[in-house]
């Protein structure tokens, strides 16, 4: 499962109403896969995320295009999954390719790459602009989103998808993991509010448990992303900000 | 001497990678050959995780076979049954008495396993539980349940507390030092 706080969470919540057909890729986000989120179908190897979509799209035409999208990592998509972007600008594709953007190489151990601006001592170097690099392979629709604003992901892959032309989408937020990254007050849950239908299960967070009834946050692993909060119905999920971080 | 064999297992998340990474050093410090591997990756936060530690006179092999454990120290009760079979005859369980809910169970698709520590102890495997998380809060901090769980182990290996002690200095971030060396110390003076 995804750790609590992954960025990749936000982005898999936010495409889960499409009902997508979800290309995917060899990272961390491969363990959107599992279920609740259930949110990838197929993962081959390194780049096939987004050449596999470039054939499927291809072989069944623009409305399977339009419920379909491959997602890959930054690291990724810079070892192998731009020359699939290549071909499908060049063989005139429509795909809806995302980018999960997390400023590092996750599932491996954290090793910097050439997206996120440090060599893999940690030195300062250049990083590679992939809104550039997009546009430069002839993508003309590059948008950039925050998956912890699952409304707004949500509406612009909505969007990306019935253009009718290729999209690049990069979700952007880096690892929760990673030192730089200062965690959010906890999210706690309002008892009197819960009505306990377990729709923030559905989000998949480690953080989240069910006990007698009610939906339970542990406060201690829970980094205060809040996507649990788009789910829930009743308005249970709410912020703590006075509450200190233990 | 013999090679010991250490198992390390949790939930990612726990503070098992840094565990092993303060066993391996004590061994090292005290001059044994030692080899550390961490299973991770797939477990950053929330699933099962595994550490071995391989500690002798000259260590060839990183991995723990089956039922050749000397030792388990399991940071939640469902992780020490999970792994229990790696366990030798006469090795010795300690576990957490904490119960972490894996995601089946919180969707609702399986049933968090009852009376595990009956059955071990029925079953005649050498167990000690104890509630680390509840006595790493009384120790400053909940997240050094790890620190617990070592203590109490520091007392089946035969060496002076002082070595786990400089080893914990060394190892956890300068600022919770002492939280560490309190939490340590519980585990340590736990006696079942």
């Amino acid at each position: 499962m995804l750790c609590a706080g992954c960025p990749h969470r936000g982005l898999y919540y936010a495409i889960k109403p499409f009902k997508p057909y979800v290309s995917g890729d060899i990272g961390c986000y491969t363990l959107g896969a599992s279920a609740p989120l259930s949110m990838m179908d197929a993962c081959v190897c390194m780049g096939a995320s987004v050449s596999a979509l470039h054939g499927f799209n291809t072989a069944r035409g623009k409305e399977q295009a339009r419920r379909s999208l491959a997602v890959i990592g930054d690291s990724t998509f810079i070892h192998s999954g731009i020359t699939g972007l290549i071909d499908i600008v060049y063989n005139k594709g429509i795909s809806t390719v995302v980018v999960l953007d997390n400023s590092t190489t996750g599932m491996t151990g954290h090793q910097n790459n050439p997206a996120n601006g440090l060599t893999i001592k940690g030195d300062p170097t250049s990083a590679v602009d992939l809104e550039a690099l997009a546009r430069a392979v002839g993508i003309r629709r590059v948008r950039v989103v925050d998956p912890f604003d699952v409304e707004g992901t949500r509406k612009a892959i909505g969007e990306e998808l019935e253009a009718e032309e290729p999209s690049l989408v990069i979700s952007r937020r880096p690892c929760a993991l990673l030192k730089s990254v200062k965690p959010q007050p906890a999210l706690r849950v309002e008892d009197a509010k819960c009505v306990g239908c377990k729709a923030c299960l559905t989000v998949g967070c480690p953080a989240i448990s069910f006990k007698d009834g009610k939906a339970v946050i542990d406060s201690v692993q829970c980094l205060g992303c809040g996507v649990c909060a788009y789910a829930c119905r009743t308005g249970a999920l709410v912020r703590s900000a006075s509450e200190e971080r233990r | 001497m013999e090679t010991k064999n250490i198992i390390i297992v949790g939930v990612g998340g726990q503070g098992t990678l840094l565990a092993s990474k303060l066993m391996g050093r004590v061994f090292m410090d005290e001059g044994y050959d030692v080899k550390v591997s961490e299973v991770h990756g797939m477990s950053q936060r929330g699933g099962s995780v595994v550490t071995y530690v391989r500690y002798g006179d000259s260590v060839a092999s990183a991995v723990v076979d089956k039922g050749e454990a000397n030792m388990i120290i399991s940071f939640e009760k469902l992780e020490s049954a999970r792994w229990l079979p790696y366990l030798k005859k006469d090795g010795v369980l300690i576990t957490n008495e904490q119960e972490i809910d894996p995601m089946t169970v919180i969707m609702g698709k399986a049933v968090y396993p009852e009376g595990i520590l009956e059955t071990l102890r029925e079953m005649g495997v050498k167990t000690v539980s104890v509630p680390a998380s509840q006595l790493a809060e009384e120790a400053g901090n909940v997240r050094a349940a790890n620190l617990v769980l070592l203590g109490v182990a520091s007392r089946f290996i035969d060496l002076e507390p002082e070595v786990w002690q400089a080893a914990i200095r060394a190892t956890v971030p300068p600022k919770t030092v002492d939280v560490n060396l309190e939490a340590f110390a519980k585990g340590r003076a736990c006696t079942e």
